[in-house]
């Protein structure tokens, strides 16, 4: 505060004036989706709410619409995000540990892979999935869902393993460990906390993708919350504005939860753009 | 690494290299081509080539990469980060939480935001109205502008964070240096901190730009592409072809189109990072 203080110069209070500004802009959108799902009134059209309440809440809550979507989503996106971080640590472990032959061309198309626009990949996906009956699979598409989260994982999974120490490993290779074995028993355990931001991470990914289980799910009772959310838009969106508000807020805490768990170490992942410059 | 090489090769080699054949061929979503599809050799690309449709999707696509990545989230995002630069903790938590948290909204959350703010009677007209403004149908007027400012909105965190972060890397006494040799801040800017920040702004773009190119749900919910064409973007205009008209081997030739131009981006981003990234 003191060091603020002695700083007090006109770009400082013009900085500090334009940073509240954007941060108002910015914050909008969500204060009104916030004040909306309290309004029992709220539509499209914008309005100071009268007494807040909980009505909104109370008229979507219903198995159909919410509990069961909900739930689907939940499900696919835990399923989808182990198998993610179960093999990104196997593929990991590999690439930081063996000079391969191929591991470079291989990391290389990792590179490429977690870069290329997923949805291109859609229509082939839809049409061998549709020939083959597996359309309107949970699991199938939780799979999907994996694979387009592995190149990035794998990536992250490397550099969390490049960080565990060889030596820990050389002392198990003298006690006659096997691979197998220094790979559950010693860097298992040493990489859990990056294991479990790739998790949450791919959750969060899964939680909100709506195209994947839009064009692969087709049964109203296997639909994700995101599709429910979606469809209930294109019906009532304008009508009960304030119901669509409560479910987009229920349906929205997770992932921000889950966030700010991670939001330390995936800031500085995400930095990384700014950390490989020199 | 069998596992994971096993689903990337079903789930991503595997439609890529099917695509390749979908895409020379009749293959329909319902009817008759759908259970016996024809080998039609180039028949679809040829297609595309003379259809208005790719040329304008083109240039939505580009408009919209152009007007939301490269000026929106990127100057937005170096903007926030240096004015939140010497500024005090609390200060920079509270506004790198707002503006986060925009960012982890899941995707189709926004929109439903958008598409109310954006209405005849939401808030930004009625903004408009007290400062005595002519309303505007944003959504159904410009479209193109809508899905931008919702796209914006949504992603400059990123960017933010980027820059946030390499300006923490710029050494300190560089500026003070500057600051002893009388250089002011619009001076240390343009000689110091921007020269210093190029590698970055090159690398953000990279990233940034491949999500921008294949955003569909924000588009999707807010405009559906429309009206009419005026914001099909080329997955719109995949997504139209390819399941709304049923016609997947033209949905398939279009996504290929798509994939190219990920593709080039993302090796140009690959070969730059070579030298410190893959050791």
């Amino acid at each position: 505060m003191n060091r603020s203080a002695t700083r007090l110069t006109p770009a400082a209070v013009a900085a500090g004036g334009a940073l509240t500004v954007l941060a108002l802009l910015f914050l909008s959108p969500s204060l009104w989706l916030l004040v909306a799902a309290f309004d029992p009134d709220a539509t499209l059209d914008f309005a100071v709410p009268g007494s807040p309440s909980l009505a909104n809440f109370r008229e979507i809550a219903s198995w159909e619409s919410l509990g069961r979507p909900l739930l689907n989503s939940l499900g696919i996106s835990v399923l989808s995000s182990t198998i993610t971080a179960v093999c990104a640590f196997l593929a990991g472990y590999p690439l930081s540990r063996y000079r391969l032959r191929y591991g470079r061309a291989f990391l290389y198309l990792i590179l490429i892979g977690s870069g290329l626009p997923v949805i291109a990949l859609m229509v082939p996906i839809y049409t061998v999935l549709a020939n083959n009956n597996l359309i309107d699979s949970q699991v199938v598409t939780a799979v999907f869902l994996a694979t387009t989260g592995l190149p990035f994982s794998i990536w992250l999974a490397k550099n969390f393993i490049d960080a565990v120490p060889k030596s820990v490993e050389e002392a198990a290779v003298c006690d006659g460990a096997s691979t197998w074995q220094i790979m559950t028993r010693i860097v298992l355990p040493l990489v859990r906390p990056g294991l479990a931001v790739i998790v949450i991470f791919t959750f969060i990914g899964n939680w909100g993708n709506f195209f994947v289980p839009f064009l692969l799910l087709l049964s109203p009772e296997k639909q994700t919350a995101s599709v429910s959310l979606y469809n209930f838009f294109t019906s009532f969106g304008g009508i009960f504005f304030g119901q669509l508000a409560a479910y987009s807020l229920l349906y929205s805490l997770p992932a921000m939860i889950l966030y700010s768990i991670i939001s330390r170490t995936i800031g500085r992942s995400f930095a990384f753009a700014g950390a490989v410059k020199e | 690494m069998a596992p994971a090489c096993a689903l990337l090769l079903v789930f991503v080699v595997g439609p890529i290299l099917y695509s390749l054949y979908l895409a020379f061929t009749d293959t329909r979503l319902t009817g008759a081509a759908a259970a016996n599809p024809q080998w039609i050799g180039l028949d679809n690309f040829s297609r595309l080539l003379e259809s208005p449709g790719l040329v304008n999707a083109v240039w939505l696509t580009t408009v919209f990469v152009v007007g939301s990545a490269v000026i929106g989230q990127n100057v937005l995002g170096l903007t926030i980060a240096l004015l939140l630069r010497n500024r005090s903790t609390l200060v920079k938590a509270l506004v790198g939480a707002v503006i986060v948290s925009a960012y982890v909204f899941p995707e189709i959350v926004p929109s439903f935001m958008w598409f109310s703010l954006l209405s005849t009677d939401g808030l930004v007209n009625t903004i408009l109205a007290a400062a005595n403004l002519p309303a505007q149908s944003v959504l159904t007027d410009q479209p193109m502008v809508a899905i931008i400012l919702a796209d914006v909105w949504r992603a400059t965190a990123f960017s933010m964070l980027v820059y946030s972060a390499a300006l923490s890397d710029i050494p300190s006494d560089l500026m003070e240096a500057a600051n002893l040799d009388g250089a002011g801040y619009v001076r240390t800017l343009r000689s110091i901190t921007l020269p210093l920040l190029r590698p970055t702004m090159f690398t953000n773009l990279m990233i940034i730009t491949l999500p921008t190119l294949s955003l569909f749900t924000t588009i999707f919910v807010l405009t559906g592409g429309g009206p009419g064409d005026q914001s099909e973007t080329m997955p719109i205009f995949m997504y139209r072809q390819a399941f709304q008209f049923g016609d997947l081997a033209y949905g398939t030739a279009i996504s290929m189109v798509l994939l190219g131009m990920g593709a080039v981006i993302t090796i140009i981003y690959v070969l730059t990072l070579r030298p410190t990234k893959v050791h």
